[in-house]
């Protein structure tokens, strides 16, 4: 069986000066892909469009998951920001590659170098 | 001669609620065949993409029916058959996603049948005569 905790996801945002980081922790598929796309979602109604998503402890993706990553980019991207990725993991990154997304998302290998790529000042 | 494979069954209704225990046969299957985790996680993604297609897409809102998955372990090869009594969809027909687009143009569509293709070793589908849908996927085990 599949213990319950593989169910859930936590999302926490920290909100910096420039750039808003959210950590997710979880496996991000049909069941949860809502939820941190509505997360990512507010951020870009609020005007924070610098996003920087920390992957460390998101050890599976489905293509539910990459629809969320897809739509966030393109969103904050429209909006004058970006959606940068940190600390993916090798499975993830595994869907990533296998999807072509490694192409078009900036992946970072930890979350101060995503949060240092995004030039001071600005929402 | 192939022996007879181990099986592992189950049904239930096509719902999200329903696919963590689906997955979870899935992965109880890749542990008795022994399967690497990386080759287990594969297989488990394949058959998520395949199953949230059903549930997300292949009844009507409000009126899931049933989805089953069977899962034969063989000595070569692990064959997992997803069934279901929806409308005709065969996968084949799926779009095939332009994976060099620049990131304006990139669309969502066809990527989850994309990924199974990528993920298993054979993707075939059959329209029984009693209706529905037979999806199967198979995996060599080395």
């Amino acid at each position: 069986m599949t213990p319950p905790e593989a169910m859930q996801m936590e999302i926490e945002i920290r909100a910096l000066d420039h750039v808003t980081v959210v950590a997710i922790q979880g496996n991000v598929d049909s069941l949860t892909a809502d939820r941190l796309a509505d997360a990512f979602s507010t951020q870009l109604n609020q005007d924070r469009v610098r996003l920087v998503a920390d992957l460390s402890r998101v050890p599976y993706t489905s293509s539910a998951g990459l629809r969320t990553l897809l739509s966030t980019m393109k969103d904050a991207r429209r909006r004058g920001g970006d959606f940068r990725l940190a600390s993916v993991q090798p499975p993830v990154l595994r869907v990533l590659e296998l999807s072509g997304f490694t192409a078009i998302l900036n992946l970072f290998p930890d979350v101060d170098a995503a949060v240092a790529s995004f030039p001071a000042g600005g929402a | 001669m192939d022996e007879p494979p181990t099986v592992f069954a189950i049904e239930r209704p096509a719902l999200r609620a329903s696919l963590p225990v689906l997955l979870a046969l899935v992965d109880e299957a890749s542990a008795h065949a022994g399967l690497a985790p990386d080759a287990a996680a594969d297989l488990r993604l394949a058959v998520e993409e395949v199953c949230a297609n059903v549930v997300e897409h292949g009844y009507p809102a409000g009126a899931p029916g049933p989805i089953a998955i069977s899962i034969g372990v063989h000595v070569d090869r692990i064959e997992i058959v997803i069934a279901d009594r929806a409308p005709t969809f065969d996968p084949s027909g799926a779009p095939i996603p332009d994976l060099t687009a620049d990131w304006p143009q990139r669309s969502i569509g066809g990527l989850g049948w994309h990924l199974v293709r990528r993920l298993v070793d054979s993707v075939s589908h059959a329209s029984p005569p009693e209706g529905g849908n037979r999806v199967t996927l198979t995996r060599r085990r080395q």
